[in-house]
């Protein structure tokens, strides 16, 4: 079966800004993946096209990218999660500076997460076994855990995109990682850098960021769980 | 071209790599190079576990691991390392969980266990020769283990502020006489070439997948550090074991844990059978990866399999009998898989598996310090190390026990980065050869001005295919010999290579094109050493061939690269505690 | 590029309010409704709402319900035009916008309850 692939290109060396272009791919069924459509792009017809990729199942978070208007990762969606009866329209990322065609800078992503302190924090003497842990207390980690810094949910959150300076959804995420952990000591200093207007407190509970999820984590959800930490904290 | 200094330089930013990083101490610089950000490492893509005889959940030891693992590899690891990874994984797993790990826990709070395929323990505790029983030994994170492994240790890189360099691609070593005195590299984003002058050069590059055309491999795992190696006239040991793993989701390859075994899950043929009771009668299901691969093809040849849409067969593996919390606390990831991608619902019905390239058993030869070794009498390379996939000490011998990858990751990730951090002290920057990247350099040129017709996806999928259909699960004579022939033509053809992208930024057709020599360079050692290696062990199977043969092979081949046929030596095993029996599960 | 500002107030004070506020609007809401609106027993004649305002209770309830009221609506208010991207002058101009007219209104409601 035929698909139209209508994907957003751009090359700095060559574009003054963005464009369209399509391409007619060869489909095998419904449970294609729109990562494979995209390599047979590339390794058959334009080798120019640029997105990144690895794992192709969804666990290295490579290759998000706007795909019929929503942040999805390419390898986790399937032609029929897509209305692939039209031109597939493909994207980068929204809001973020464009390298080219799909790939875009997420330095500045990389930097909100960094700045969460996202590593334990346990200044006491290590017991000879294991820090225990209830299985409970664990698993309320899980989710949270299960992040794999694509990017999906921060760029496709309005208070993302009206201010740059907002910390976003994925890193509000990552703290609540370790603020949560009951092994963890530095949640104040966490909950310092969330604790400002442009952290938590800018999250005004749209829910886009737990549209896009790709591994369908409820990020608002971790983000309510944080603000009520820091309104118990305050008071 | 820009050049750097560092005293360290480690390539590859997976779960070895990461964790030698760790080891280096402040007042000396390391440089961790990437060709993909840290997290986005293969490393994550591990699903059931990392074992440890931590007897958390039943009584377990490490000489019964350390057992378990010569047995798995058919008797070809070497001893004296297999028993300093088996001794050092409970202490190693432990600082795992102190440095932030989420494990899932047990009703006391401790890390919990579960079954894996090939680990197990004398039913008789006091009576070591007792009947064997699978144990529970796998250390897990529900099916995430790799995913959270790989977060905990890049975390902790961060706390310690590492300096990495993410999207830069190594292309070459830079050696030094008989030293090793840094890497040439690309960063994607510019195309620029840059050399990393350093004392000491970690490869942590993992594994060449993609040299199959079924992987559970990412797209990244084209051989790269065993090409730099080969390329440098530098051995690689045991190239011929490439371990298969058994469940691979149908037609894609994605890796279907044996955690879902180790639950509980069964394999079932066309006729409903569960077939692996015949061939590992005491631990069935949870036999090692090897035997269940061959079984499984075993069945589909003797017509017992599923006829696939693709043309290509499967058997079922069933896990719907399976409570739901244990599917959905347990194993979210993996029916998460077979919903999405074959939209089966694994709680009412069994989803289809095939073999799948899994895990390189061989590569470059290290000490158990992972300091790269040039011959036979393990004289070593100054100022290189390997660990990692991309390393062979060998642990893993001719055949791998899942939750041993982790494990060999931060074992020996992090004896490399402690040797490394002695050797530093003392030593001197090698001189850096004028020429350093006049190699790299002639090749991207080449590259970007052909004119050839070869096209890189092409030539690649060919490789794919016939590597698949030639050096797979089992092998022979006439099919290796084609193949051999087969590779010289590819090699030939890839001189035609060109093109599309001839720009500056982000060239990932350009670094497509040199990953494909990377993989050819790789793929040949591996047919090389399948063809002279003359009889079965492990995860090599040649139906010429069907027995091991320890009088010939009890062996691990080095192989050379020379202008014609490769040069293959053979290097003695360390044989310590236990002698090589018949290996039966 | 994100730069981190430290913490220049935390928005918990805000945000708690806001919840609190909101609560107790939706319980001075409800009664007035019921007994301006609904419940004839109450009485809705010029006399019976005179008798009202003049009431201690009433007045209490009023004052409540105007100084609820107004910040819950003007804080809400502020936090959508914070979602937008604004240059400085015209944030501080709304931002002075919403104070102004706040105190304004709230100046105008105690004044007039007052005044019975």
């Amino acid at each position: 079966m035929k698909v139209t692939l209508r994907i957003q290109r751009y090359n700095p060396e060559r574009d003054s800004e963005p464009y369209y272009q399509e391409f007619i791919v060869e489909a095998g069924d419904e449970k294609e993946r729109i990562l494979d459509l995209l390599l047979q792009v590339k390794w058959k017809f334009d080798g120019t096209l640029t997105f990144r990729r690895s794992c192709a199942h969804g666990i290295c978070g490579s290759d998000g990218m706007r795909i019929n208007g929503k942040n999805r990762l390419a390898c986790s969606s399937l032609l029929r999660d897509v209305n692939f009866k039209k031109p597939i329209v493909i994207e980068p990322l929204p809001s973020i500076p464009i390298i080219k065609d799909l790939v875009v800078d997420m330095s500045d992503f990389y930097k909100k997460y960094e700045a969460v302190k996202p590593y334990l924090v346990n200044n006491s003497p290590p017991p000879e076994h294991e820090r225990y842990q209830s299985n409970e207390d664990a698993e309320k980690l899980f989710e949270s855990a299960k992040c794999i810094l694509c990017g999906c949910c921060t760029t496709s959150c309005p208070s993302s995109w009206s201010d740059e300076n907002y910390i976003g959804p994925a890193a509000l995420l990552k703290a609540y990682r370790f603020v949560f952990d009951t092994r963890d000591e530095a949640a104040d200093e966490r909950l310092d850098v969330v604790d400002t207007p442009d952290g938590a407190w800018r999250c005004h509970t749209i829910f886009n960021c737990v549209e896009a999820c790709p591994k369908e984590i409820n990020i608002t959800w971790h983000i309510s769980k944080l603000k009520k930490r820091l309104a118990e904290r305050e008071m | 071209m820009i050049k750097h200094q560092y005293d360290v330089v480690i390539v590859g930013a997976g779960g070895a790599g990461l964790r030698a990083a760790l080891e280096i101490p402040e007042g000396f610089s390391c440089a961790v190079l990437s060709k993909v950000f840290p997290t986005r490492s293969h490393t994550g893509a591990a699903q059931g576990g990392i074992g440890a005889s931590l007897g958390n959940e039943e009584e377990d030891s490490w000489e019964w691991h350390m057992f378990d693992t010569v047995k798995g590899s058919d008797y070809l690891g070497d001893q004296d390392a297999i028993e300093i990874m088996a001794k050092d994984a409970v202490r190693a797993i432990i600082e795992l969980e102190h440095m932030g790990m989420p494990f899932s826990r047990t009703p006391e709070g401790k890390i919990a266990q579960r079954k894996f395929g090939g680990h197990t323990r004398p039913e008789d505790p006091n009576d070591p020769d007792s009947k064997r029983i699978a144990v529970k030994r796998s250390c897990y994170s529900a099916d995430r283990t790799g995913h959270v492994m790989l977060h905990t240790l890049y975390e902790n890189c961060i706390k310690q502020k590492v300096h990495f360099f993410s999207e830069f691609f190594v292309t070459d070593l830079v050696m030094s006489g008989k030293s090793c005195a840094g890497v040439v590299a690309m960063d994607i984003a510019t195309n620029e070439i840059h050399v990393f002058h350093a004392k000491a050069v970690m490869l942590a590059t993992g594994g060449y997948g993609r040299v199959f055309r079924i992987t559970s491999n990412a797209h990244v795992g084209t051989g790269d550090g065993f090409s730099f190696v080969y390329n440098n006239g530098l051995p690689l040991q045991d190239m011929e074991f490439v371990q298969f793993h058994p469940t691979g989701l149908w037609k894609l390859g994605i890796l279907i844990s044996e955690a879902a075994r180790g639950e509980g899950g069964i394999l079932l043929n066309n006729k409903g059978e569960r077939f692996m009771e015949r061939y590992a009668p005491t631990v069935k299901d949870l036999a090692p990866r090897d035997m269940v691969s061959r079984a499984i093809i075993t069945e589909i040849r003797e017509g017992r399999g599923f006829k696939g849409s693709d043309g290509t067969s499967y058997v079922q593996l069933d896990v719907s009998h399976l409570p739901k919390e244990v599917l959905n606390d347990k194993l979210p990831e993996i029916t998460g898989f077979a919903r999405t991608y074959l939209g089966v619902e694994p709680t009412k019905e069994p989803i289809p598996v095939q073999p799948t390239a899994h895990y390189a058993m061989g590569g470059i030869p290290t000490t158990v310090d992972a300091e790269v070794t040039r011959d036979k009498k393990g004289t070593k390379v100054t100022g290189l190390y390997a660990a990692g996939e991309a390393a062979c000490v060998s642990v893993h011998g001719s055949n791998r026990l899942g939750t041993n990858s982790l494990l060999d990751l931060i074992v020996f990730g992090r004896r490399g980065g402690k040797a490394i951090a002695k050797f530093i002290k003392d030593a001197e920057f090698p001189p850096l050869p004028e020429d350093a990247a006049d190699r790299t350099i002639a090749r991207i040129d080449t590259l970007m001005n052909s004119k050839g017709k070869e096209k890189v996806g092409a030539l690649r999928t060919e490789l794919q295919e016939k590597m698949m259909e030639k050096v797979g699960v089992f092998r022979n004579e006439k099919d290796l010999t084609e193949m051999t022939a087969e590779i010289k033509s590819l090699r030939e053809r890839y001189k035609e290579v060109s093109i599309d992208d001839k720009g500056k930024i982000f060239n990932t057709d350009l670094m497509e094109a040199l990953e494909l020599g990377n993989l050819i360079d790789t793929a040949e050692p591996i047919i090389h050493g399948a063809l002279v290696r003359q009889e079965s062990r492990g995860a090599h199977s040649r139906e010429d061939f069907p027995n091991r043969d320890d009088k010939k092979w009890l062996k691990h081949t080095l192989i050379y690269k020379t202008d014609g046929k490769p040069k293959i030596d053979l290097k003695p095993v360390s044989i310590t505690r236990f002698q090589p029996k018949e290996r039966k599960y | 590029m994100y730069n981190h500002t430290g913490s220049r107030g935390s928005g918990a004070p805000g945000w708690v309010l806001q919840r609190i506020t909101g609560v107790l609007l939706f319980v001075v809401v409800l009664t007035h409704f019921f007994v301006m609106h609904a419940n004839p027993a109450s009485g809705h004649t010029y006399a019976a709402v005179l008798a009202r305002m003049h009431d201690p209770f009433w007045k209490m309830f009023d004052l409540t319900f105007i100084t609820v009221g107004l910040w819950h609506g003007l804080n809400g208010t502020w936090g959508v035009f914070r979602d937008y991207k604004m240059k400085p002058a015209v944030s501080l101009t709304i931002y002075g916008a919403i104070i102004l007219s706040g105190i304004a209104f709230w100046v105008l409601g105690v004044n007039t309850i007052l005044s019975f």
